[in-house]
């Protein structure tokens, strides 16, 4: 039973990480390098 | 902050003077110097301009004055209190103190030609790791590192290698908008010292922008073995830039240049003065009439220099047109360029943007004469000769192809070692973990989901790692731009250009780089096509794949068949360049120069470097987005665990494992086992049918059938859209969970060789000609997300990512389903 639990607290972490994922990667693409010195913090 | 931002009534410090030229000697004498205070006292009633007290006395500012001084707060600086100052007042002396802390902050750019050792130099000064290779446009956006230099804080940016700074690439544009935008305090020019005279180019147009520059003369010791004589003081002094001879590679003179870079910056160079270039007295006179109608917009020219922007504008140069566009006197601007342009060009019978040009070439010559002499020893040169043979009119192309062919059953057969001990490092854990794990869903999870879907990907490192030895070894020695050059003339009969190849053969290693590498290609045209043709290129993510489906359906010649699905990548590129040439971009082609570097040899450590890079990305990946998407994968193929007959058949394989131990003999036994098995098969099978993802593979399985393709790898296909990595985790996943009796504990090759249409038949699912339709498919259809997020980065508009997505995928569709009906006619 704990093992059964234990894998779908896994799952639910993968599920929670891949939407995280998602979120970074659009975030990333929004994200503008502006005038902050020269110290470019986007790729 | 600048100081512009600074609110009424506060007091901050000065950190920096930015700006250039006449403005920073204004403002200096006015008494804005590093370290002063400065007070803002009142505001205009439009909030334009401000007045300031400094020194005892109110000066007015206007706020894109101010802008260009950098400053320090009270409460900036109690920010950046450390742990020893708890319990210092923030007293006039400690903002100081701290304005001269930040004041040793250096911002500095490094620019220069393509393949002029930039990176190399960067990540020798930064100890940083970014890519370098013997070709032009390595390095496609800029890259900051920072590092301390003899207490000093060195913020060092890479950009992109560009002959000059007009806007006639991107990349000359974006780095010219750099210099402008973010205003660093020094710029590095890197030199090639073997290439001085076109170099220099470069140089002649920093000297017309009037920023600090320092030279840093790289490659210095190819020079010295030539046995050339170069007075590079003297001609420090002739351009008023200090030089630092340096050799990258081995961290020469690195020192030294940034010694000189800090002395500029603080302004201790005896050398650094501004010179002008004369262009001889036509081109001087027109040159002084727009720059003084250009000076009367003092809030640029505080920025821009005002003889650059004269000199761009009399070269026609388009990005120059548009920043006069904001000046107030642009159409007063216009018609007097127009005026000059035609009588500079009917006076002199020659273009003008030709004339400045010459005119730069002729300071540059003059300049070597007296500084540069060449040594006696003039050996043949290397690289000619090893040209000779390698883009030799008959040889060059067979030279390549078996380049090329070495490369894929390298790739292969050097692989199949290291992947053999990986792959029984994986199957071995699965087996340990099965046997010490009591039953559960985390035992399927860690076992099913884990092992078999991230060890299905990691076990093809060594051939990804084998695939990136032979690029680097490409790009470094220099042949990479041989090999551009060798099928240039067949690239213009597809449409394109031998420079648009460079691009194509990255993308065997990744297509989001090949795609953002596209830059260095001048035609928009050229440049949207070799984009939408790349992705055809196989990646690296797509070599397990065929590694995995060859090595089970073609086993005899596995090197072969995979050098013939990258050849047909390039034929589909080809023509699909021809097709939207013929279509969608029908312009004529803009002629351009390539780049031919010299051969140099590799190193062993760029190429362990490159490699070792490669293999953490791959590892980084393996335990981040193709571990989730295993899991993921896994879960929705699991669960819902109950279906229609699962009852029944539980009840079936009680009833037989209660006889087990009744039977009296061991084939009875034996029978009665095999029955539990079959069971258990029927359970799997039925449950993963109907679980989540079985049900979304029934519901796309009506398009896939035609390509003999069944639901399961469907579903390897759309899970591919993340990444394709993710295609062999997901059959690692998927096939491994259809644990056949006899198929239990096999590897993955095996399983895919075996695996039959449906528990009933004996018809195997992978036949040769659904294993190559099944590669056409992976090869052709819609690539990863990041190669799609690439398309409209570089293209600017989603049109060209979408356009992608649609055509890529119709396209994979359709070749795989003629493959099917072409080998089902001749089997």
């Amino acid at each position: 039973m704990i093992f059964d639990i234990l894998s779908i607290l896994i799952v639910i972490f993968a599920v929670i990480a891949a939407i995280i994922l998602i979120i970074n990667s659009l975030k990333r693409k929004k994200n503008k390098c502006g005038n902050n010195n020269g110290n470019c913090s986007c790729s | 902050m600048i100081l512009s931002e600074l609110n009424i009534n506060d007091k901050a410090v000065i950190v920096k003077i930015k700006g250039r030229g006449a403005f920073r000697k204004r403002i200096t004498e006015m008494g804005f110097v590093k370290g002063k205070i400065v007070k803002a006292i009142k505001r205009a009633p439009l909030n334009d301009p401000v007045v300031y007290e400094i020194m005892g006395y109110e000066v007015t500012l206007r706020n894109s004055e101010a802008s260009l001084i950098e400053v320090i707060t009270e409460t900036e600086a109690l920010k950046e209190i450390t742990n020893t100052e708890q319990n210092i007042l923030v007293t006039e002396e400690f903002l100081i103190q701290k304005a001269s802390e930040k004041g040793k902050i250096i911002n500095v750019v490094l620019i220069g030609n393509p393949n002029c050792g930039k990176t190399t130099l960067f990540n020798h000064a930064s100890n940083s790791h970014e890519h370098v290779g013997n070709y032009s446009g390595v390095t496609i956006d800029a890259k900051s590192a920072i590092f301390k230099h003899k207490g000093y804080e060195i913020n060092v940016v890479d950009l992109p290698g560009t002959y000059s700074l007009s806007a006639y690439s991107p990349e000359e544009l974006y780095v010219r908008n750099y210099i402008f935008d973010e205003l660093p305090d020094v710029v590095i020019n890197v030199i090639d010292s073997s290439n001085l005279e076109r170099n220099l180019y470069l140089t002649t147009q920093l000297i017309d922008m009037d920023v600090k520059v320092v030279i840093a003369l790289n490659m210095f010791d190819e020079l010295e073995k030539k046995g050339d004589k170069f007075d590079f003081d003297k001609f420090g002094a002739m351009v008023g830039f200090p030089v630092a001879p340096t050799v990258s590679s081995r961290g020469r003179g690195i020192f030294n240049l940034f010694d000189k870079v800090i002395e500029l910056y603080e302004d201790n160079s005896k050398i650094f003065r501004h010179i002008h270039i004369n262009y001889g007295n036509n081109i001087e006179d027109n040159i002084k009439a727009i720059q003084e109608k250009i000076k009367i917009n003092k809030n640029i020219t505080d920025k821009f220099s005002s003889r650059f922007l004269a000199i761009k504008l009399l070269e026609k140069d388009k990005n120059a047109i548009n920043i006069i566009e904001q000046f107030n006197n642009k159409e007063e601007i216009i018609n007097a360029l127009k005026k000059r342009i035609s009588l500079l060009e009917s006076n002199l019978d020659e273009d003008s943007e030709t004339l400045i040009t010459d005119a730069k070439y002729g300071f540059i010559a003059g300049a070597l004469k007296e500084t540069y002499k060449d040594g006696p020893d003039k050996t043949i040169n290397k690289s000619k000769i090893i040209d000779t043979f390698i883009t030799h009119k008959v040889f060059g192309f067979p030279i390549f192809i078996i380049f090329m062919w070495v490369m894929f059953q390298a790739t292969f057969t050097l692989g199949k070692f290291p992947m053999n001990w990986i792959d029984n490092l994986v199957q071995f854990s699965a087996t340990w973990l099965n046997k010490i794990l009591i039953d559960s869903s985390l035992k399927d999870l860690l076992i099913d989901g884990i092992i078999h879907g991230v060890g299905g990907v990691i076990v093809f490192l060594p051939n990804i790692l084998i695939l990136f030895f032979f690029i680097s070894l490409m790009e470094d020695t220099g042949y990479l731009a041989r090999a551009a050059f060798i099928v240039d003339k067949i690239m213009h009969k597809i449409g394109l250009h031998g420079k648009s190849f460079i691009p194509l053969i990255m993308g065997f290693g990744c297509n989001v780089p090949a795609i953002m590498s596209t830059r260095t290609i001048e035609s928009r045209n050229d440049r949207i096509l070799t984009i939408l043709i790349n992705p055809f290129m196989s990646c690296s993510a797509r070599l397990p794949i065929y590694i995995l489906i060859i090595g089970a359906i073609f086993p005899s010649h596995p090197g072969n068949v995979l050098f013939l699905i990258y050849v047909t990548g390039i034929l589909i590129a080809a023509l699909m360049a021809i097709i939207f040439k013929k279509t969608i971009f029908k312009a004529k082609d803009i002629p351009f120069v390539m780049e031919l570097p010299p051969y140099r040899m590799p190193t062993l450590k760029n190429i362990t470097k490159h490699m070792w890079s490669k293999a953490m990305q791959y590892l980084k990946k393996m335990s981040g987005i193709i571990l989730i998407a295993s899991i993921i994968i896994w879960a929705l193929g699991y669960f819902p665990r109950e279906s229609k007959n699962s009852s029944n058949y539980k009840l079936e394989k009680q009833k037989l494992e209660s006889l087990i131990i009744k039977q009296n003999s061991v084939d009875s036994m034996k029978n009665v086992k095999f029955k539990i098995y079959e069971i258990e098969n029927k359970i799997r099978a039925e449950q993963l049918e109907n679980s989540y993802i079985g049900k979304i593979g029934k519901f796309i399985e009506p398009v896939m059938r035609p390509l003999g393709f069944d639901w399961r790898m469907g579903i390897s296909l759309i899970a591919g859209i993340s990444g394709k990595e993710i295609v062999v985790s997901t059959l690692g996943v998927l096939f491994q969970a259809d644990n056949k009796a006899n198929l239990s504990n096999q590897t993955l090759i095996y399983k895919i060789r075996e695996t039959t249409i449906n528990e009933s038949s004996n018809k195997k699912l992978f036949n040769p000609i659904t294993a190559l339709s099944y590669l056409i498919f992976i090869l052709v259809y819609f690539p990863c997300i990041a190669v799609i997020a690439a398309i409209k980065k570089e293209t600017g508009t989603w049109k060209w990512a979408v356009f992608t997505i649609f055509y890529s995928t119709t396209l994979a569709w359709l070749l795989a389903f003629m493959v099917q009906i072409t080998g089902n006619f001749f089997k």
